[in-house]
C-alpha cells in the first residue's frame, strides 16, 4: 500500500498524457499485491499468477481511456483480472483435456512439490476443497473468505446479484466443510 | 455439530502460498518498464455551436411543425368553422360568400347578374 495514494488525483493524472505513466506506476504499486493474491488463489502456480498479473496491468494500460472516472478503479482492475484468470483456466482445461463439468483439482497436482507453497496439511486440504468447487463459487469464496470483501463490491466485480452471491458463498462453505470433515 | 461449525475457523485464512523474496517490491518497477509507449487520444474540443446544435435543431423542427400547422391546418379549420357559422345563420351566407371570394370573382358575379 502506498501511503500517499489518493485515488481521485491518480485518476486525474491517468487521463493526462504527461502524468499517466507515473500515475499508472502508483496504481500498480497500490493494487498489485491484492490482484496477485486474487489470481494466485485461482490458478495456484506463482508463475502463472505472475504472467496473469502482468497481462492484467498491460490490458489496463492499453485501455486506460476506457476507464470512466465515475467507476471505481479497483472494480475495473478486478474485472480485468477475473476475465484474464477465467480465460487462462479455460485454456488450461482445454490443454489438459478436462471437461467443463469436472473440477479444477488438476491445478493442485504438483502443489506439494511447488517451491512456492509451504502450507501445512490442513492448508493443503483447504486448497483441495476449494479447487473442487465450481469456478464461480471459487471466485466468490476466495473474495469473501480470504479477502473479506463486501458482497456489494463482489457484486460489482462479478456482475451478480448480492443474493446470488450469498447463496454461492453458502454452498461453497458447506461443500468445503463437508470435504474437510470427510478427510479428517 | 460444533466441530462442523468450527472447521473453517480451525483452518484459518492462510493459503499456504508464498512468493519469491522481494517479489512485490520489485513488481512495480518490472511492470512499468514493460509498459509500451502510448498516446492518449486528444480530448475533443467542443465548440459552442456543437454544444447547442441539438437544441437549435430541435427548436427549428418545432418551428417547422408550427409553421406547417399555420399554413395547412389552421385555414381549413377556420373555413370549416366559418361554413358552420354561415349555415347556422343563413343571412350571413351571402356575406360569407362575398368575404371568401376574391375581387375578380365578385366583379364577375356582379356583371353576370347585370347582363
Amino acid at each position: 500500500m502506498t501511503p500517499s495514494y489518493n485515488e481521485e488525483i491518480v485518476i486525474e493524472k491517468l487521463h493526462n498524457p504527461d502524468t499517466m505513466r507515473q500515475a499508472f506506476g502508483q496504481v500498480v504499486e497500490h493494487y498489485g499485491e491484492r490482484l496477485y493474491w486474487q489470481i494466485r488463489k485461482m490458478v495456484v502456480s506463482h508463475e502463472d499468477a505472475d504472467d496473469l498479473l502482468q497481462n492484467t496491468f498491460l490490458k489496463a494500460w492499453n485501455n486506460i481511456e476506457m476507464f470512466r472516472a465515475e467507476a471505481r478503479l479497483s472494480t475495473w482492475l478486478y474485472r480485468i483480472a477475473v476475465n484474464e484468470t477465467i480465460t487462462f483456466l479455460n485454456r488450461e482445461r482445454q490443454r489438459n483435456n478436462i471437461s467443463i463439468d469436472n473440477d479444477d483439482s488438476f491445478l493442485l497436482n504438483n502443489i506439494e512439490a511447488d517451491e512456492w507453497f509451504d502450507g501445512d496439511e490442513i492448508q493443503l486440504r483447504l486448497q483441495q476443497a476449494i479447487a473442487r468447487l465450481p469456478e464461480k463459487q471459487r471466485l466468490v469464496f476466495n473474495m469473501r473468505y480470504f479477502d473479506e470483501m463486501k458482497y456489494e463490491d463482489i457484486s460489482e466485480i462479478l456482475g451478480t446479484s448480492v443474493g446470488a452471491l450469498k447463496a454461492s458463498y453458502h454452498h461453497a462453505t458447506k461443500k468445503i466443510e463437508e470435504f474437510l470433515l470427510a478427510s479428517d | 455439530m460444533k466441530k462442523k461449525e468450527d472447521i473453517l475457523e480451525q483452518v484459518g485464512r492462510k493459503t499456504g502460498y508464498k512468493v519469491p523474496e522481494g517479489y512485490f517490491e520489485n513488481f512495480t518497477a518490472r511492470m512499468t518498464e514493460q509498459l509500451p509507449e502510448r498516446e492518449l487520444p486528444k480530448p475533443e474540443i467542443v465548440t459552442p455551436w456543437q454544444k447547442f446544435r441539438p437544441y437549435i435543431y430541435m427548436a427549428a423542427m418545432f418551428a417547422g411543425i408550427w409553421l406547417m400547422v399555420q399554413v395547412f391546418v389552421a385555414p381549413v379549420v377556420e373555413a370549416e368553422e366559418a361554413i358552420t357559422a354561415a349555415n347556422e345563420h343563413e343571412e350571413d351566407l351571402e356575406e360569407y360568400m362575398l368575404y371568401s371570394m376574391d375581387e375578380y370573382t365578385v366583379f364577375e358575379a356582379f356583371y353576370a347578374e347585370t347582363e
